[in-house]
């Protein structure tokens, strides 16, 4: 809720007063969009893939930074997820929706952002008095240990990732995604063992250009390639590099079905925890609160379901 | 009988310097590739990235 807050505290003002970047009449690339049907079971495809798969989107690119072997699976069947959703995406379209959102052009900024604290402020409240009569106390607070080999206080953690949501709204005229890029990698992929993706609504224009150009000219593919040379290095410095060879048919299994839900969820539902609801989110826009909100469905439907079934 | 009559000394794990290296050189690779594409947004960009996967 810190994060939250605090991103919002320094993005919404960009939007609002930065350089116009879009035709909708918002600034600096918010990422404001309608809320339906589709992106809503997407969500909860996402939440049910994040129990299986081991991770989230960054999730998923840090672990296997930091060595994972397991996360390769769940990456490589992301990947595959991610294009089978693009693939998918048409026969979605027409579901009811809700209209784009946005708190920083109906409110303003300033009002804005007091409203979205309000909201961080009783999901805090909320929370601590749920564990308290849950656990009977809360979860004492991560003690942070060197900046350089860690582990890093929350706190600290926090601060870095807003640093990372507004330096990237900053820098590339928009939040901070992940997920596009690898539906990008499937699609580059699948073009080159000699299928026309191209053919599909989701692949033209832009997207299509990016099927012929580099990977090092797509930016979220950039930020995902140093994202995993950043875990990795963390992991170096922290001496937890450690990767596992040994994997149980159970790992594997769940790797790859979580990794298929992981993309093809991200694709119905605007992207994952980062891009849909993060950059939502620190955009002012409700779809990202509404994202956040099923896929918390649906990661605590599996989490039970794998309680109840021991798996 | 032996007695230990001091405090064992702290753990400290050594650096990984293999994965620190090719870490280091993946970034460098990244710079390198995706500038000739973006300029310095990509670099700042990748940048971004690795303190991303720092912070994570």
């Amino acid at each position: 809720m810190l994060l939250l807050a605090g991103a919002c505290a320094l993005t919404f003002p960009l939007i609002a007063y930065g350089p116009p970047v879009d035709d909708v009449g918002l600034r600096s690339g918010a990422w404001v969009l309608p809320f339906g049907v589709r992106a809503a079971i997407g969500a909860f495809i996402f939440g049910v893939g994040m129990q299986l798969g081991g991770g989230c989107g960054s999730g998923t690119l840090f672990t296997v930074g930091g060595g994972s072997t397991r996360m390769v699976i769940t990456l490589a069947f992301f990947i595959v997820g991610s294009l089978i959703g693009t693939w998918h995406l048409p026969a979605w379209s027409g579901l009811p929706s809700l209209p784009a959102f946005s708190v920083v052009r109906e409110y303003g900024p300033l009002a804005g952002w007091l409203l979205i604290a309000a909201v961080c402020g009783a999901i805090w409240w909320v929370s601590r008095r749920v564990e308290r009569s849950s656990h009977g106390a809360l979860e004492p607070p991560r003690q942070g240990g060197s900046w350089l080999t860690g582990p890093w206080s929350h706190t600290l953690g926090v601060v870095g990732l807003i640093i990372v949501s507004v330096a990237t709204i900053l820098t590339l005229g928009r939040p901070w995604g992940i997920t596009s890029g690898f539906a990008l990698w499937g699609a580059k992929i699948a073009t080159s063992m000699g299928m026309d993706v191209t053919a599909w609504p989701y692949w033209s224009g832009g997207r299509a250009r990016a099927i012929e150009r580099s990977v090092f000219a797509d930016a979220t593919s950039v930020m995902n390639f140093a994202l995993i040379s950043g875990a990795m290095a963390a992991a170096a410095l922290a001496a937890r590099f450690a990767p596992v060879w040994k994997l149980t048919f159970r790992d594997v299994a769940t790797a790859v079905v979580g990794g298929l839900l992981l993309g093809y969820g991200a694709r119905l539902a605007y992207g994952c925890n980062i891009g849909a609801y993060l950059g939502g989110i620190v955009s002012g826009s409700l779809h990202g609160w509404l994202w956040g909100i099923f896929a918390f469905a649906g990661s605590s439907t599996m989490a039970l379901g794998r309680k109840r079934f021991n798996f | 009988m032996n007695f230990v009559d001091t405090a064992p000394a702290p753990v400290t794990k050594p650096v990984q310097t293999l994965p620190l290296l090719a870490a280091l050189v993946g970034f460098v690779a990244v710079v390198a590739l995706s500038t000739p594409h973006g300029g310095v947004r990509y670099g700042v960009a990748s940048f971004i990235g690795l303190l991303a996967g720092f912070t994570l």
